[in-house]
């Protein structure tokens, strides 16, 4: 291998294990009943941790209560714990928040029940409880603990020597020299198999540390390959991960109809492509490539195991030239290059049918980690509102992507929630422990889940909010007259 | 420190739960009982320690309690009481009687006849009661019902020896735990003998 070469395989590795690429924290928008809800779920970002859940009440609704449930996705649990009344958050009548404790790492549904004049009803919320950081010791408690062991050293210290200075002596008795320094040595070597504790506290503590990191967040592992076959490129995407192929995790569950969904992102985000690889085998999925211009291309893969736990699976793939015209492997495969590497639009985005998808982002500046305004509308090239169709059973899609990659997200109107994993929580009963099961239930039903897509309209949002700042780029897919458009955007997060 | 070790009954037939049982107990019971005035020190001690977990055993399930965090794999109404603990009275009673015997003055050969004496006494008893222990015949209130935390899943290991492919009891490691019995044993007297000279 070339010096380049392997330049290249490392950097593709460290984007690999660069763990999650995604949103750490959980935005859902969707109706609770007859109350519509958006809820935010903050991931802590450890396990065991607390993460903390808000929920807003959309369209003024008065409501008695609202509580909040996490309930772990495997059906050999016996019962769900009691759930918690989440609080009003002061000044705000329409918004509630609680703190959930998620104590083992996995796929969650945190059940948000509101009850008010209206009547009950319970919304659905798929959470990840997944470690991506290790909490560093703060330094004001380490100094504290370290003056109280300091303490402690010493004051052992002194009662050694004291009790064998003294300690059968009578009352009122001067130990003498002999003793003093008895009472010294045996200080001294108190000292020394103390100092021994320490240093084994100390291998007991690395060990437990390095045991977390080692349960830190890492995707399953897997690879993207390009070949030709008949001049055409030929993408393959494999889950190599050996928990995948030893069957130690759920298997996969198709979202919107797709198991794999397959985002081909060129570095410097000039060319995007957004493709459904057919099933070779249960590891290997291949998609025939659009006529992307050559360069380096970010893969990225949106997956649903069983659980309902989603993840996004990332690699990097090189192409050269582009070959004949593209035939897709899926009717819902779309791509767009944004007139070679130019900008995306700031607020309006000229699509290929010639219809205007204009972002109504307000004048403020976007700041990480505040709700992001990401509500879209097409008008005709006559100016009027065109009514769109469902696309994948979405209105919208909604993929954005930071400059250097560090993070992509798919989103829809439901949030950053995996439609698939939401589904898989509802259908899935008591009985339910067989692997596979719930997934062919999921894939039979898919026929009159298309027919249950939620009505689209010309105006879109996306509840979000960016995780880190940066320059991103958004890329909005939508359907309108059988055609699959693409919005391009940029977007300068403080 | 040790007691993850041997907090258990399922961990009666490893090495290591001989071991640790060897290296703690000896010097505890016979520190005291050095120290002590009392006629059956060790074995006093050994009851006050049984007397204070099955008193847990038998109180705690009586509270009602909920789980509250999920996984919930285990619908607990009520607190789970702690395992049953060591049999340690039995073992208690051999190392008084040696301690009665041989009185003062002859520690060194005291040390091993308690050390052997202990985990002698120790093994018979656990190796086998441990086997009722773990068996659904003892699922009653007796010892206890219902003893397994609400986010544990239910599974053959609650009545089956763990770890005794990796960990099974040898004679070498009953000989290490010998000598680690006498040892403690050893420190004990020399623990104790100091202990009953300080005044107060």
């Amino acid at each position: 291998m070339s010096r380049p070469a392997r330049l290249a395989a490392l950097a593709g590795i460290a984007l690999a294990a660069s763990a999650h690429v995604g949103s750490p924290d959980t935005y859902f928008e969707g109706a609770a009943g007859p109350y519509r809800v958006r809820v935010i779920v903050r991931s802590a970002g450890v396990v065991p941790g607390l993460a903390q859940i808000t929920v807003r009440l959309l369209g003024g609704a008065r409501v008695r209560t609202v509580t909040v449930l996490p309930v772990y996705w495997d059906p050999r649990t016996a019962a769900a714990p009691p759930p918690d009344t989440a609080r009003i958050v002061s000044g705000d009548s329409s918004q509630y928040s609680a703190a959930l404790w998620l104590m083992t790492g996995g796929s969650y549904s945190v059940q948000v029940t509101v009850a008010g004049l209206a009547g009950t009803g319970t919304a659905i919320v798929p959470v990840q409880a997944i470690a991506t950081r290790r909490l560093e010791l703060q330094k004001p408690l380490a100094l504290g603990l370290a003056a109280f062991g300091a303490f402690l050293f010493i004051g052992a210290l002194t009662i050694i020597g004291a009790a064998v200075r003294e300690a059968v002596l009578p009352p009122g008795a001067e130990p003498d020299r002999r003793r003093v320094w008895r009472g010294r040595v045996a200080a001294g070597a108190g000292g020394v198999m103390l100092a021994g504790a320490v240093l084994g506290g100390r291998t007991w503590w690395n060990a437990v540390d390095h045991d977390f990191t080692r349960q830190i967040y890492q995707p399953l592992a897997s690879r993207a390959a390009v070949r030709s076959e008949a001049g055409r490129a030929v993408l393959r995407f494999s889950i190599v991960d050996s928990a995948w192929r030893e069957h130690r995790v759920t298997p996969l569950i198709p979202d919107h109809g797709h198991l794999v969904h397959v985002f081909v992102v060129r570095e410097g985000l000039g060319a995007f492509a957004h493709l459904h690889p057919v099933f070779v085998d249960s590891s290997d999925f291949d998609a025939a490539l659009p006529p992307l211009p050559a360069g380096r291309y970010r893969v990225y893969a949106d997956i649903t195991r069983e659980s309902g736990f989603a993840e996004t699976l990332t690699d990097t793939i090189t192409l050269g030239a582009p070959g004949p015209p593209w035939r897709p492997s899926d009717p819902d495969d779309a791509w767009v290059g944004t007139r070679g590497s130019g900008p995306g639009a700031r607020d309006s985005s000229r699509l290929s049918d010639g219809s205007t998808m204009a972002w109504e982002r307000g004048a403020a500046t976007l700041v990480a980690g505040q709700e992001a305004p990401l509500t879209f509308t097409v008008t005709a090239p006559d100016g009027r509102p065109v009514p769109l169709e469902p696309y994948m059973g979405m209105p919208a899609h909604l993929m954005l992507s930071r400059d250097d990659g560090a993070v992509f997200v798919h989103l829809h109107p439901l949030g950053t929630i995996s439609w698939a994993a939401q589904q898989a929580f509802l259908v899935r009963g008591p009985a339910d422990t067989a692997w596979g099961v719930v997934g062919r239930r999921l894939t039979e039903a898919e026929a009159t889940m298309k027919t249950m897509s939620i009505p689209a309209t010309a105006t879109i949002s996306f509840p979000y909010a960016y995780p880190k700042p940066g320059r991103y780029r958004l890329w909005v897919q939508m359907k309108r007259q059988g055609r699959i458009l693409t919005g391009v955007f940029d977007a300068e997060v403080q | 420190m040790g007691f993850e070790y041997i907090g258990f009954p399922n961990s009666a037939h490893n090495g290591l739960y001989y071991e640790v049982c060897a290296a703690i107990f000896p010097l505890l019971l016979i520190a005291g009982a050095r120290a002590s005035s009392l006629r059956w020190p060790a074995t006093t001690a050994a009851v006050v320690y049984m007397g204070v977990t099955l008193i847990m055993l038998w109180v705690l399930p009586v509270f009602p309690a909920t789980p509250k965090l999920a996984p919930v794999y285990r619908p607990l109404t009520h607190m789970a009481p702690p395992p049953f603990p060591l049999l340690l009275v039995v073992p208690a009673i051999g190392v008084d009687l040696w301690m009665q015997r041989m009185g003062t003055g002859r520690d060194w050969l005291l040390a091993p006849l308690l050390g052997v004496t202990f985990l002698a006494a120790l093994f018979v008893t656990q190796w086998f009661a441990t086997k009722f222990l773990i068996s659904p015949a003892s699922e009653n209130p007796f010892f206890g019902t219902n003893r397994w935390n609400y986010n544990s899943l239910p599974g053959d290991f609650e009545h089956r020896f763990w770890n005794i492919r990796n960990d099974p009891v040898t004679p070498l490691k009953l000989t290490v735990a010998a000598v680690l019995a006498m040892v403690s044993s050893r420190l004990g007297l020399w623990l104790g003998n100091g202990l009953a000279r300080v005044r107060r």
